[in-house]
C-alpha cells in the first residue's frame, strides 16, 4: 500500500479474498463486518478520507437499490419466493452492494498500477499477460492525458462542451474524439517501434522482482482470512 | 587497444510513394565523435534516423537506396532488433521508449531481452546509472520523473545495450536551458566512452562547441540566414493608450491534491504589448496562461478578462477575447483539410469565415488550404494552429512554446505575426525558453519559478544581465554566449 509497505502478492490476494467472501456471505451482519474490515485497511493506509468521500457519491445509487430490491424484487431474475422478507432482502442487497463499492474503492486507493503489475508477476501469471497489462495501464494514462489537452485546445477555439442539450453535448465531443483516435493509433505505432528497438521478445522469462514476505504481510493475510471466514460461515 | 568503429553513409536516397525525401546524402563518422545533421522541419531528419536504424524499410515502408556501412559492413535493410548493439535511436517522443516501472527496471528491460547473463546485466546497469548520472533515481518510478529525466533514462537504457552509435532525433526540442546543459554533459561523456553520436536537429544553438561536424540536410537551409545577432536590442516604449485586457488579482491555483502551482500572482496584461513568460520546466508557465482564458479557474483571487470574472464564463465564451495556441499542434487536428481546420474557431463563435482565409494568408498557408493537415510538416502544423487562433481575432493571443524545435522560416513568420498583432493594438503572450526570441520580440518579461512570479521587467534588464540569467536558470542569449566563448578563448 502506498503508505504501508505490504507485499504486492499479499495485497492482490487480500482483495481477491475479500471479493470472494462478499459473493458467499448471506447475512447483513457479515457484510457489515467486511465493510468495517475494508475501512480499517484503508485507515491503516491513511486513505480512509478519500475512500469515504468517494463512497458518499454512491449513496443515491444505494437508496435506489434499496427501493428496487424491497419493492420490485419479484421482477428480478434471481427472485426466490419469500414474501415476508422483502425489506430485509432490500437492506441485505444494498449492504452487499455497498460492500462491493467499499472493496473496490479501497483497492483503487491503496494499490498503485506498479504494485498490481509486480504482484501479478510475482504470482507467476504468464509474462506476456503481465506485460500486456502493464502496457494497457500505461496507455490508459497517456490517453487520458491526451484527452484533457485536446479538450483544452478545442475549448480554446470556442468549442462549447458543457452547455446545451445532452445530444448537443455528445455531438460537441466529436472534435475531441477524432484527434484522440488519431493520436492513439500513432502512439500504438510508436510503441511497436520502441519495442522493436528494445529487442523485445516473449522468450524472456525472467521475473522482475525478488519479493520476500514479511511478518506484517503474514499477519494481514491471516487476519483477513480469519475475519472473512468467520463472517461468511459463522454468521449465517 | 580498442578498435574505433566507423559509420559511413554513401549516396543514401529515400522516397515515400515516389515522393523523394532526400537524395544522395553522404556522411561519415567515427566512434567518439558527435555529428549534427541540421534541417528544417519536413526536411527528412526523422526519415534519415529511421533509415540509419533499420526502421525503414522494415517497419515503416519507404524506398531506400545507397549504402550504410558500419565497420565496413552494409547494414541497410537489417531489422532494428538486429542492430540494437550497433546503432540505436533516441526518438523525439522518448517517453514511448520507457517500459520499466522503475528506473533500474527500465534499464534492465532491454538487457534481459538481449538474453544477457545476470552478472553482465548488473554490471551494465551500474555502469550506465553512474555514467548518465541516474544513481540517485534508481528506485524511482518512471512515471514520476520529469521530462528531462525521462529523456536521460531513455538515453541510459539505450546506452546500456552498448550500441556503437546513437542517433538522437531532436533531443533538445523539449528541454529548458538546464536540461540542455545536462544533455551536453551526457554527450561529452558518451564521446569519451567512444560512442558516436548523430544529432538530428533544427537548430544547433548552444551545442556548437561540443560538435565535431555539422551537415545540412536540405538545400533551402543553406541559403537562409536568419541572424539573431544583428538585431538591435532595445526596450520598446509604451504608447500611452493602453487597455487592460487580463488582470490577475492575488491568484492562487492548484490541481487536485497537489501543492499550489500558482502562488499569489498579481499582474495585468495591456493591449499593444508582447509579454514573454519564462522560467524552467515545471515552474508554472503553462498553468499561468491557462488561467487567462478560463481553462482553469483560480482557487483564490480573481482573474478578470476585460472586466469579466473567468469563474462565471466558460472557456468557449472567453475564446473571442483570448486564444491559446498549445505546444503540440497535432493535438487539435480534427478535420480533413487545412481550411476546415482554420475555420473551426470562426464557426464556433459565429464569425465570418473570411477571417480564416486571411489568417491562412498571413501564415503563408493559403496554397495548402485544401491539403490534409496531417500531410503538413511540423512547422506548417504550428503555423496552422496559429492561423486557426488568429482567425478568431482575439484581443490577446497566447503562444505556448512556439519556437521549440522550429526551423528559421517558421520562426520568421511567427515573429512577423506577433509584430503585426502588436501594431494592431492586440496583446501577445509568449511562453518560451528561447532568450533570443524573447529579446527580439517582447516588451516585458515575466519570470516564473515554483509558481511564483519572481520578476516582471523589461527584456534587457533580465536577459542581458548575467546574474539574473544564472539566478533564474535561463538560457543566455547568443550575444552573451558569444562573449563568454571569446572570454574562454582569451
Amino acid at each position: 500500500m502506498s503508505n504501508l509497505s505490504i507485499d504486492p502478492r499479499v495485497k492482490l490476494s487480500v482483495f481477491f479474498l475479500l471479493f470472494t467472501f462478499s459473493f458467499f456471505l448471506s447475512s447483513i451482519s457479515s457484510a457489515l463486518i467486511l465493510i468495517v474490515l475494508c475501512l480499517a485497511i484503508s485507515a491503516l493506509d491513511k486513505v480512509l478520507k478519500k475512500v469515504v468521500r468517494k463512497l458518499i457519491i454512491f449513496i443515491p445509487m444505494l437508496v435506489v437499490a434499496l427501493l428496487l430490491w424491497t419493492f420490485f424484487s419479484s421482477f428480478s431474475l434471481f427472485y426466490v419466493k419469500n414474501e415476508n422478507m422483502n425489506i430485509l432482502n432490500g437492506v441485505f442487497m444494498s449492504t452487499r452492494l455497498f460492500l462491493f463499492l467499499t472493496i473496490s474503492m479501497t483497492f483503487i486507493f491503496t494499490t498503485t498500477p506498479e504494485e498490481m503489475i509486480k504482484g501479478l508477476d510475482a504470482l507467476h501469471f504468464p509474462k506476456s499477460l503481465v506485460f500486456l497489462f502493464g502496457l494497457s495501464l500505461r496507455e490508459i494514462d497517456s490517453v487520458s492525458r491526451d484527452f484533457i489537452s485536446i479538450k483544452e485546445s478545442q475549448a480554446s477555439r470556442g468549442l462549447e462542451l458543457d452547455k446545451g442539450s445532452l445530444v448537443k453535448r455528445i455531438r460537441n465531443h466529436i472534435p475531441i474524439l477524432i484527434p484522440l483516435l488519431v493520436r492513439s493509433v500513432e502512439s500504438a505505432e510508436k510503441l511497436t517501434l520502441a519495442m522493436e528497438l528494445k529487442a523485445f521478445n516473449l522468450s524472456n522469462k525472467r521475473r522482475s522482482s525478488n519479493l520476500k514476505l514479511s511478518k506484517t504481510d503474514f499477519i494481514i493475510l491471516v487476519i483477513v482470512t480469519f475475519v472473512g471466514l468467520t463472517a461468511v460461515f459463522l454468521l449465517r | 587497444m580498442e578498435v574505433v568503429s566507423s559509420l559511413s553513409v554513401k549516396n543514401l536516397s529515400c522516397s515515400y510513394d515516389s515522393k523523394s525525401v532526400f537524395n544522395n546524402f553522404s556522411f561519415s563518422l567515427r566512434g567518439g565523435e558527435a555529428l549534427a545533421i541540421v534541417g528544417r522541419s519536413g526536411s527528412g531528419k526523422t526519415t534519415l534516423a529511421y533509415c540509419l536504424t533499420g526502421i525503414i524499410p522494415n517497419i515503416v515502408q519507404a524506398k531506400v537506396n545507397g549504402e550504410i556501412l558500419l565497420d565496413g559492413k552494409n547494414i541497410l535493410g537489417k531489422r532494428p532488433c538486429e542492430l540494437v548493439e550497433d546503432i540505436n535511436i533516441i526518438m523525439q517522443s522518448y517517453e514511448t521508449q520507457i517500459f520499466g516501472l522503475s528506473v533500474e527496471e527500465d534499464i534492465r528491460f532491454g538487457l534481459e531481452n538481449l538474453g544477457l547473463k545476470e552478472e553482465e546485466i548488473k554490471n551494465r546497469v551500474e555502469f550506465v546509472l553512474k555514467v548518465i548520472g541516474l544513481e540517485k533515481y534508481r528506485e524511482k518510478l518512471t512515471r514520476n520523473l520529469s521530462g528531462g529525466l525521462k529523456q536521460r533514462l531513455a538515453i541510459a537504457s539505450t546506452v546500456a545495450m552498448n550500441p556503437k552509435f546513437i542517433v538522437m532525433d531532436e533531443p533538445t526540442s523539449n528541454l529548458d536551458w538546464k536540461g540542455t546543459k545536462s544533455l551536453i554533459e551526457i554527450i561529452e561523456t558518451l564521446k569519451k566512452h567512444g560512442v558516436g553520436i548523430v544529432l538530428l536537429t533544427k537548430r544547433i544553438k548552444g551545442l556548437e562547441s561540443y560538435l565535431d561536424k555539422v551537415i545540412k540536410l536540405d538545400e533551402e537551409q543553406r541559403s537562409l540566414s536568419y541572424d539573431f545577432k544583428h538585431r538591435k536590442i532595445q526596450d520598446k516604449n509604451s504608447n500611452g493608450s493602453e487597455e487592460t485586457l487580463v488582470e490577475l488579482q492575488n491568484v492562487w491555483f492548484k490541481y487536485e491534491d497537489d501543492d499550489f502551482s500558482i502562488k499569489d500572482v498579481s499582474l495585468s496584461l495591456k493591449s499593444g504589448k508582447v509579454y514573454a513568460v519564462m522560467g524552467s520546466n515545471g515552474s508554472g508557465k503553462t498553468t499561468l496562461v491557462k488561467l487567462f482564458n478560463g481553462l482553469i479557474k483560480p482557487k483564490k483571487g480573481k482573474v478578470l478578462v476585460l472586466g469579466k470574472d473567468t469563474r462565471k464564463y466558460s472557456t468557449a465564451e472567453l475564446a473571442r477575447y483570448v486564444a491559446i495556441v498549445f505546444q503540440d499542434p497535432e493535438k487539435q487536428i480534427t478535420f480533413d483539410s487545412v481550411i476546415e481546420e482554420a475555420t473551426f474557431g470562426c464557426k464556433n463563435l459565429g464569425l465570418p469565415l473570411s477571417y480564416a482565409y486571411e489568417a491562412l494568408e498571413i501564415l503563408k498557408l493559403k496554397e495548402k488550404s485544401l491539403f490534409s493537415p496531417l500531410s503538413l510538416s511540423t512547422g506548417e502544423k504550428v503555423r496552422l494552429s496559429i492561423a486557426s487562433a488568429i482567425a478568431m481575432r482575439p484581443k490577446l493571443l497566447i503562444l505556448d512554446e512556439p519556437t521549440t524545435g522550429q526551423d528559421e522560416t517558421t520562426l520568421r513568420i511567427i515573429n512577423n505575426v506577433i509584430k503585426s498583432l502588436r501594431e494592431e493594438g492586440k496583446a501577445v503572450v509568449v511562453v518560451t525558453h528561447d532568450s533570443d526570441f524573447a529579446l527580439s520580440i517582447a516588451d516585458e518579461v515575466l519570470v516564473m519559478r515554483e509558481g511564483l512570479l519572481l520578476v516582471h521587467s523589461t527584456p534587457s534588464k533580465i536577459l542581458l544581465n548575467e546574474d539574473m540569467l544564472e539566478k533564474f536558470e535561463l538560457e543566455p542569449p547568443s550575444c552573451i554566449q558569444q562573449e563568454a566563448f571569446v572570454r574562454d578563448i582569451q
